[in-house]
């Protein structure tokens, strides 16, 4: 199962969204299409794609789109008003992150220092335009998946992601239980 | 002669394709990056008292 819908939007693992296209509204054409999906663990929010062109002998990737240029994340393609969402490379660059990591194979670190597994995959709830970070998906040392809860705040370094002890108890073996998960918390 | 050309060429056709391959899947792959904490900045011109 790729994503669910819930109450507040649709729960889905970000790797889903690599390689989805970018449309844009005004022309009905694709523009580009996502190949990283950059988000924020001190603030549990997604905040862009990094992008490359299509086709085989596509140029270079046109850049960075922020999340504040999209329309919406649909679940075939991330719609944008126009091209000029995707504006000037060099614009566009600047407005990218300087210091970002690839958070897959990051180790885990509760705050009591105990290691959780290592980062295998970013659960988000899509509502529109927004992507909120609700879960990380860990691979523990025993080779289990599991799904936790992200907490509201998660610092990142090269090292690890440190998250709190409490969120390995709400561990979901799934995306199905782990929206169940989250419902019987929000609710 | 003739045989050392041909299997050249089909050397080159296929280390072009392999090439060609490479730089494929390179395109496509993507991940999941997430921006580092900035660590706290030390503030060195804080008033620190000393016992003498």
């Amino acid at each position: 199962m790729n994503s669910i819908d819930s109450g507040g939007g649709r729960i889905t693992r970000a790797s889903e969204l690599i390689g989805r296209p970018i449309i844009a509204l005004d022309s009905a054409t694709q523009v580009a299409e996502v190949k990283d999906v950059v988000v924020d663990t001190q603030s549990a929010q997604a905040i862009g794609f990094t992008l490359r062109g299509r086709g085989l002998l596509a140029g270079p990737a046109p850049g960075f789109l922020p999340l504040e240029a999209v329309h919406a994340i649909g679940r075939d393609a991330v719609m944008v008003a126009s091209r000029d969402a995707i504006g000037d490379p060099d614009d566009a660059r600047s407005a990218r992150p300087a210091e970002e990591e690839d958070l897959i194979g990051k180790e885990a670190v509760s705050v009591t220092g105990s290691s959780l597994g290592t980062v295998s995959d970013v659960i988000l709830e899509i509502d529109g335009p927004s992507a909120a970070v609700v879960g990380y998906e860990i691979a523990a040392q025993n080779g289990n998946l599991v799904i936790v809860r992200a907490p509201e705040s998660a610092p990142l370094s090269p090292d690890a992601l440190v998250v709190p002890d409490e969120i390995a108890l709400g561990a979901a073996s799934g995306l199905a239980s782990f929206r169940g998960s989250l419902e019987r918390t929000q609710s | 002669m003739e045989l050392l050309l041909v299997a050249g060429l089909v050397a080159l056709i296929v280390l072009v394709l392999l090439g060609l391959y490479l730089f494929q899947q390179e395109r496509r792959s993507g991940t999941v990056r997430a921006v580092l904490t900035a660590p706290a900045s030390r503030d060195d011109d804080a008033d620190v008292d000393v016992e003498s």
